[in-house]
């Protein structure tokens, strides 16, 4: 599986995609960090300020592009047939499935790590931790966050494996979340996802988008009182059922994923 | 000697096109096979079974032994195979599409990646993109990406195609050489039967979907062996002449224009002067063999006409 990660890992580097989503990623980051800077609250800066703020603004954007790189890292060797060399090469089908789930969420995971965790240690190393956000609900959110984020990455995996075809297979990712966050939305309008509606929470839970949007919720925070200022401290207001469904719907919805990719591609025929 | 691939029965079905019909086969260790048919007899897609990219609809194939789905993975790392055509990276260079297939394959070294290149002539492409490639220098690139990881069988399917006069040469010298001195097992097919003619050890023809012939060269040969072309003024006297008069027991009279004479070939002379003094004037007399390409036409049921 590692050689297969490896060969796909070369062949990034001729690719147009990754690099248009490298480019756009920066450009973005650029965006959030010009805003950061102005923030009049600077000379607070420290590790939990970064953090959040980092989390709620840079990374859905952030991931979101990654996106167009999964779809070419699962079905972009179905284009010029290059992915039949690894069955010549006596690799089970499954392995290379699985080789490229696992090179899409490390991909995810080096994003967040570069614009998330890295900078956060290294603010925190000069200004200290503060107080916006626990260390214990930090490691919480990352895991929701990554979590879902994986989800996303499997959801559009499977569809580019599916269609074989990485624009294919992206756009209708990008497609049918959008139908599924437009749905919500219009629910949410007429009645709340709560946990009286457990069955428009439950939709809005299966679109990743839609809990990427719901997660970056301004409405995630308090007023908090630390050493005589007032500050924002985050944590996330859901009811205590939102997270069991949350972990549960997630968990079911990547091995779903998964197991009908590993099914579908493990019976068809390659070209 | 031992049977690197046998297949059995070996069926694909594609709704209600049935690609190959119970197909069986073996290949012995360091043969050289040639599959010969024409254009969707089925050879493609026994190639793809082989291979591991589409899925038999009945029958069992074995290799090095192997049958069950494991086993075959582990088997066909140990192969190689050109499908159709080459899978390369156009935007990759020469030097590029071979290292990404050793990374793939685990094999350690990367000088290995720059003497397969060697091999085929390929060193000196620099930074030139495959794009950029003739199609017989994408061949080339193609066997050396299934050189790589020193295959003991090659499945090649029309390898040849595209190459210049001096590209098939090379490439044959090379399939050759890796035969007979690495005794690589190589199943191959191409529409230039004289090439297969020229290197195979073995024949299968195939047409609509079924094996139709299982030859080896050395009765090929005797099949397609020399004939004296005859054809006289009275060909029903020279038969009597030749079978009667001078007692030859190689000939045949199947043909409707002329008559075929497999003994004498080395004193023509001798069967022309005794036909001419038993009055029968030969009008057309010459030595003649049957091509791969007529013994493949007759195969196949097509008509084989011959201009010379």
């Amino acid at each position: 599986m590692w050689n297969i990660i490896k060969s796909l890992r070369y062949a990034m580097r001729r690719s147009l995609i990754f690099y248009s989503a490298v480019a756009c990623s920066l450009l973005l980051f650029g965006f959030f960090l010009y805003d950061f800077l102005g923030n009049p609250n600077l000379s607070e800066l420290d590790g939990s300020m970064f953090f959040t703020s980092s989390l709620i603004l840079a990374l859905p954007v952030e991931l979101f592009l990654s996106l167009m790189v999964v779809s070419e890292i699962c079905a972009g060797e179905y284009r010029d047939k290059l992915i039949n060399y690894e069955i010549f090469a006596g690799y089970k089908r499954s392995t290379g499935v699985i080789a490229r789930f696992v090179l899409s969420i490390c991909y995810a995971a080096v994003v967040v790590l570069l614009i998330v965790i890295l900078p956060t240690l290294l603010i925190s190393v000069f200004r200290g931790w503060g107080y916006h956000i626990s260390f214990k609900e930090a490691a919480f959110q990352l895991l929701v966050w990554f979590l879902t984020v994986v989800k996303l990455e499997l959801f559009i995996g499977m569809l580019s494996f599916l269609t074989r075809n990485s624009i294919v297979g992206g756009v209708l990712g990008y497609l049918s979340e959008g139908a599924i966050v437009a749905y919500s939305l219009v629910v949410s309008e007429i009645s709340l996802p709560t946990e009286e509606n457990p069955f428009n929470q439950a939709v809005g839970i299966l679109s990743s988008l839609f809990t990427l949007l719901n997660l970056s919720e301004p409405n995630n925070f308090y007023m908090g009182f630390a050493e005589g200022h007032d500050v924002e401290v985050y944590e996330f207001t859901y009811g205590a059922n939102y997270f069991p469904m949350f972990f549960a719907i997630t968990v079911l919805s990547i091995i779903a994923y998964a197991g009908v990719t590993l099914y579908v591609n493990g019976k068809r025929d390659y070209k | 000697m031992e049977n690197v691939i046998e297949v059995t029965g070996l069926s694909k079905q594609y709704k209600a096109q049935m690609a190959v019909d119970n197909v069986s086969f073996t290949v012995k260790r360091g043969s050289i096979v040639g599959l010969i048919g024409p254009n969707g007899a089925g050879k493609t897609t026994i190639m793809k079974m082989l291979g591991g990219l589409v899925y038999p609809s009945a029958g069992e194939i074995k290799i090095f032994g192997e049958s069950t789905e494991s086993g075959l993975c582990k088997a066909r790392s140990r192969m190689c195979f050109i499908i159709e055509a080459p899978y390369i990276r156009d935007d990759f260079t020469a030097e590029e599409n071979v290292e990404k297939l050793r990374l793939q394959k685990g094999i350690p070294g990367k000088e290995r990646v720059k003497e397969v290149l060697a091999k085929v002539g390929l060193e000196n492409t620099g930074k030139k993109q495959a794009k950029q490639f003739s199609l017989g220098m994408k061949q080339r690139l193609g066997i050396a990406m299934s050189l790589l990881s020193k295959p003991e069988i090659m499945v090649l399917d029309e390898p040849i195609n595209g190459l210049d006069p001096q590209g098939i040469v090379e490439i044959r010298n090379l399939l050759l050489k890796l035969s007979r001195e690495e005794h690589v097992t190589i199943l191959i097919s191409s529409h230039i039967l004289s090439e297969l003619g020229i290197i195979c050890s073995d024949y299968l023809f195939i047409n609509k979907g079924q094996i139709i012939k299982d030859v080896s060269a050395e009765d090929l040969t005797l099949e397609c062996r020399q004939y004296i072309h005859l054809h006289t003024d009275n060909d029903e006297l020279a038969g009597t002449i030749l079978t009667g008069k001078m007692g030859l027991t190689g000939v045949d009279f199947s043909e409707k224009d002329y008559i075929r004479i497999y003994d004498m070939l080395d004193d023509v002379k001798l069967l022309s002067k005794t036909l001419y003094e038993n009055g029968v004037i030969p009008t057309e007399l010459f030595i003649k063999q049957i091509s791969l390409e007529k013994y493949y036409m007759d195969m196949v049921g097509e008509t084989y006409v011959e201009y010379n």
